[in-house]
């Protein structure tokens, strides 16, 4: 296995890693708060509310009513909400599960390539 | 036509597989939402799939192999236009988007698909040794570089920006599909796509622009789905259009390299 085979596959692996990494992390500010953003979704809440109808003809570029969820019926007004930075990982329901699966995933690809680069120059 | 009639008309992303009333749901109170780390974890799920049956048709080649490989492939297309559904000019949806239905029909995509992979990628690597691995490195790079761009807003797509690169992948769509029908009508090719003179590595060129282009469309409608509490099932959906996009760039960047390596 020559030396620029080793780089390219080194080149391959840390991109593979980098990019499920970075996926987890929410997009910056700059990214999220722009009002040419592309609406995927309709102009809709962050959740929405069966109760109220989803009339979505007229709510185009029109600023959108937040709805809450369901509230603490004895909330602790002493415990001040947490900002959470843009750069920061979103919720996630098993961490140690999740880091494990893409570890997982990233060794299999290098594996399979490396094999099939053996086979095909055995 | 107006932007708002484009978009109406032709769906909201440049991705041919993904249609904007795809997306027009969101989960109500008790359901599960999806979570920016659920679609990385069914992303890695479905690459780890094509891979696995990529070796397998990439190092088994038996008439039995081949057979598994033509049923694989045709499940991954029936999977494909199930799911994103089937549009024609004109004429409208001839078949519905079902996203719901994404969950079941990812696997089978990546996994019928992984056959199609390996069997391009071992006539490439018999020719070109080295190849795959270089392709795929390529493909990563390309892909955590736009990521970064897209989190980082160097990259901010709009619906301009949204406009301009479903033209150019329609554009790309139709040229080969045009050169389907000129192959089988007269036996060739369109010179610009074999071609390993400065045009035909110009095209490959910019047909692995667009894919990349097209995987900052799939980031943001995963990410926007994980702001607004889309349904679980998008996790699937966007995975699985994530996928796609990387198989089309992974298939771009092979064939450009080929290209390159033959001058």
């Amino acid at each position: 296995m020559s030396a620029s085979t080793i780089l390219v596959g080194v080149l391959g692996a840390a991109s593979a890693f980098m990019f499920f990494y970075l996926f987890r992390f929410k997009a910056s500010t700059k990214q999220t708060d722009r009002d040419d953003r592309i609406d995927w979704y309709g102009a809709g809440s962050k959740v929405h509310d069966p109760k109220v109808p989803a009339d979505r003809s007229s709510d185009v570029d029109k600023p959108v009513p937040e709805m809450h969820e369901p509230e603490d019926p004895a909330p602790d007004r002493s415990v001040r909400p947490q900002a959470i930075p843009s750069s920061a990982p979103v919720q996630e329901s098993s961490p140690r599960i999740n880091k494990w699966l893409i570890a997982v995933a990233v060794v299999l690809i290098v594996v399979v390539l490396l094999s099939f680069y053996e086979s095909t120059n055995a | 036509m107006s932007r708002h009639a484009a978009l109406d008309t032709f769906g909201r992303s440049g991705n041919p597989l993904i249609r904007s009333n795809a997306f027009d749901s969101t989960a109500a109170f008790g359901d599960e939402k999806m979570t920016l780390q659920g679609a990385v974890n069914k992303t890695s799920m479905l690459l780890a799939m094509t891979v696995l049956t990529a070796g397998l048709s990439w190092n088994i080649q038996t008439p039995v192999m081949g057979l598994i490989s033509m049923l694989g492939i045709g499940a991954a297309l029936i999977a494909a236009i199930t799911t994103f559904g089937f549009y024609f000019f004109f004429v409208g949806w001839i078949l519905k988007p079902r996203p719901h239905l994404a969950p079941k029909t990812a696997p089978i995509y990546a996994l019928g698909m992984g056959f199609a992979v390996g069997l391009i990628s071992q006539t490439f690597e018999a020719q070109f040794p080295g190849i795959v691995l270089e392709a795929v490195s390529l493909t990563f790079f390309v892909a955590a570089s736009m990521l970064l761009a897209y989190k980082t807003g160097i990259i901010k797509p709009d619906r301009n920006f949204l406009l301009m690169l479903f033209a150019a992948t329609m554009g790309v769509v139709l040229t080969y599909l045009a050169n389907l029908i000129y192959t089988l009508v007269t036996g060739n090719v369109f010179f610009v796509l074999t071609d390993n003179g400065w045009m035909g590595i110009g095209f490959s060129l910019l047909v692995v622009a667009i894919a990349a282009l097209n995987l900052v469309l799939d980031f943001d409608i995963i990410e926007q789905g994980a702001e607004r509490g889309a349904p679980k099932y998008i996790e699937w959906f966007g995975a699985m259009a994530l996928v796609m996009t990387l198989i089309w760039l992974y298939m771009e960047i092979l064939r450009l390299l080929a290209k390159l390596r033959s001058r």
